[in-house]
């Protein structure tokens, strides 16, 4: 079931939805417009969290509101198009994954319990909606069995949209790399498929 | 080594084992996977490429929820400023949340930056038309009466930096030879100074300017008071409160109980006591000249005149555009 972001725009999937109007969202976001900048988190912040969820499992929540938080405030000084925009925000999150790592290995904390279902908003297509939330889950669940490097390249290509340079640049590797590490995670998620049977 | 004297393992010359790597068209078909491109995409990559589209699903409702949260973050630390045009709201789908504009939508940081840039300026500018309205009535009153309103005249005695009451005080009663000598070699005198007479006009005077003093020192009609100041500064012989005080200076002896006159001189400059006079000099022409080019009727010296002590050196009227307050000898 698509999310509609504004009029006459849908999010059928997790990469680009704002498109052109992108610089004008951006330039009004910029300006304190705050339906601005909820169409820019309708667009990022679910490839966010589903990059952070297979990278981060348990802190995922935590680490993306470190992360918009951090939006937030550098939101004025930034300049680029959309797939700048994502790279900054993934870079942000990526930051912010390292700091709440070495944050938790030095302070070992209890997590606050999650959100109730009395709380959880409800759509009109739930069935739907639980029918593709089980595919995506499953989905994570397979690549978070990829290693590491392997299954953040995947991420970043497919869910984030980034092409393999700017994926080069936020892991600090060569575009090289980045093509092998994805080509070997793709087929070792290809045999992790057809050796266990696995189903979506 | 075999041949050309290199190692067989090292810089083969022939083509790497089909093994190697993925095969260039194989390498195609990943990156069509990894693109979303799901034609022409072999049987084998078809569950990959499943897995990838799941991963890219739309987003659930799950993933939306922050979305209060970072609004808050935006509203208390985002940019501010006049938002863009934007269109209308973005849609809300999930029925939990209500249709149109929610209170949440306020933006009362920003009206109260505008309320705080707003109010001081609205009050800066009141109060700086209510002063200079002031100052506008005061000037009129002045031109119409040609004397400031007691009260007025009054703060302007005690004020700090009050015109009148910062006359100099020199020891012209208690002068000694010195002062005496000094100000006669320095002023070629164009009006008669102001001298108290012993007999009934100094009586009168006497008797004026305790009338005077003590009505200032404790109000009661303003007529009267502007009455005696006039013919005060009639006798003499200027419009300064200074030269009235130095005037009426003998006579106002026990006026009140635990007040005694006292005539504080005006302090020199260190290393330069002909400076003053200097200055004293040109003061008396600056500020007196008008007055002392056209003595008083009581000031007339007479024979008993010459015999009194000239109360006002010429050389101390300059000195009063900068003395303080309390110089004048009224202090409370």
């Amino acid at each position: 079931m698509p999310i509609l972001l504004r009029d006459g725009a849908v999010c059928v999937d997790t990469r680009h939805v704002v498109g052109e109007d992108f610089a004008a969202v951006l330039a009004a976001a910029q300006g304190g417009s705050e339906r601005a900048f909820s169409v820019l988190w309708r667009d990022a912040n679910p490839a966010l969290l589903r990059y952070l969820r297979v990278v981060a499992a348990e802190h995922a929540e935590d680490v993306a509101s470190e992360t918009w938080v951090q939006v937030v405030r550098g939101l004025a000084k930034f300049t680029g198009d959309e797939a700048a925009w994502r790279a900054w925000l993934f870079t942000t999150a990526r930051r912010r994954l390292l700091d709440q790592a070495r944050l938790r290995r030095r302070h070992p904390a209890e997590p606050l319990d999650g959100i109730s279902a009395a709380e959880m908003p409800r759509t009109a297509d739930a069935e739907q909606l639980a029918m593709d939330n089980i595919a995506t889950e499953s989905a994570m669940a397979l690549l978070s069995r990829l290693p590491d490097q392997q299954k953040e390249v995947i991420l970043l290509r497919v869910v984030a949209g980034l092409d393999t340079d700017m994926v080069a640049e936020i892991l600090g590797t060569s575009t090289g790399a980045v093509r092998v590490a994805a080509h070997r995670g793709l087929k070792k998620l290809a045999s992790l498929l057809s050796g266990a049977g696995v189903t979506l | 080594m075999t041949r050309f004297g290199v190692p067989d393992d090292d810089m083969p010359d022939n083509l790497p084992p089909s093994g190697w790597g993925p095969a260039p068209s194989e390498e195609r078909d990943l990156d069509a996977v990894l693109a979303g491109q799901m034609a022409d995409i072999p049987i084998g990559l078809r569950p990959v490429a499943d897995v990838l589209a799941a991963l890219r699903a739309s987003p659930a409702p799950a993933e939306l929820w922050g979305e209060a949260n970072v609004m808050a973050e935006f509203r208390a630390h985002g940019p501010g400023g006049v938002a863009g045009p934007m269109g209308p709201a973005p849609t809300r789908p999930l029925s939990a949340l209500p249709d149109g504009p929610s209170p949440r939508r306020r933006r009362p940081t920003r009206r109260r930056g505008r309320r705080k840039t707003t109010r001081p300026l609205v009050n800066h500018w009141a109060g700086a038309l209510t002063g200079i309205a002031a100052a506008a009535a005061i000037v009129i009153v002045v031109a119409f009466t040609g004397n400031l309103p007691a009260n007025l005249e009054r703060l302007a005695h005690l004020g700090p930096t009050a015109k009148p009451s910062a006359a100099t005080a020199s020891p012209q009663h208690s002068q000694g030879q010195k002062t005496e000598t000094s100000s006669a070699a320095v002023q070629p005198t164009t009006a008669p100074p102001p001298t108290h007479s012993t007999g009934p006009a100094g009586s009168e005077a006497s008797t004026i300017c305790r009338e005077y003093y003590s009505d200032y020192m404790h109000p009661q009609s303003l007529v009267t008071e502007k009455s005696l100041w006039q013919q005060l500064t009639t006798m003499a012989g200027s419009q300064s409160p200074r030269k009235v005080y130095e005037y009426c200076f003998p006579y106002l002896g026990g006026l009140f109980p635990q007040w005694t006159p006292k005539l504080i001189p005006y302090p020199a400059a260190p290393g330069n006591g002909t400076a003053n006079q200097g200055n004293d000099q040109q003061g008396s022409q600056g500020s007196s000249g008008a007055q002392a080019a056209t003595p008083a009727p009581q000031n007339t010296p007479g024979p008993e005149n010459t015999a009194g002590p000239q109360n006002t050196p010429k050389a101390q009227d300059g000195l009063q555009d900068s003395q303080p307050a309390s110089s004048n000898g009224l202090s409370h």
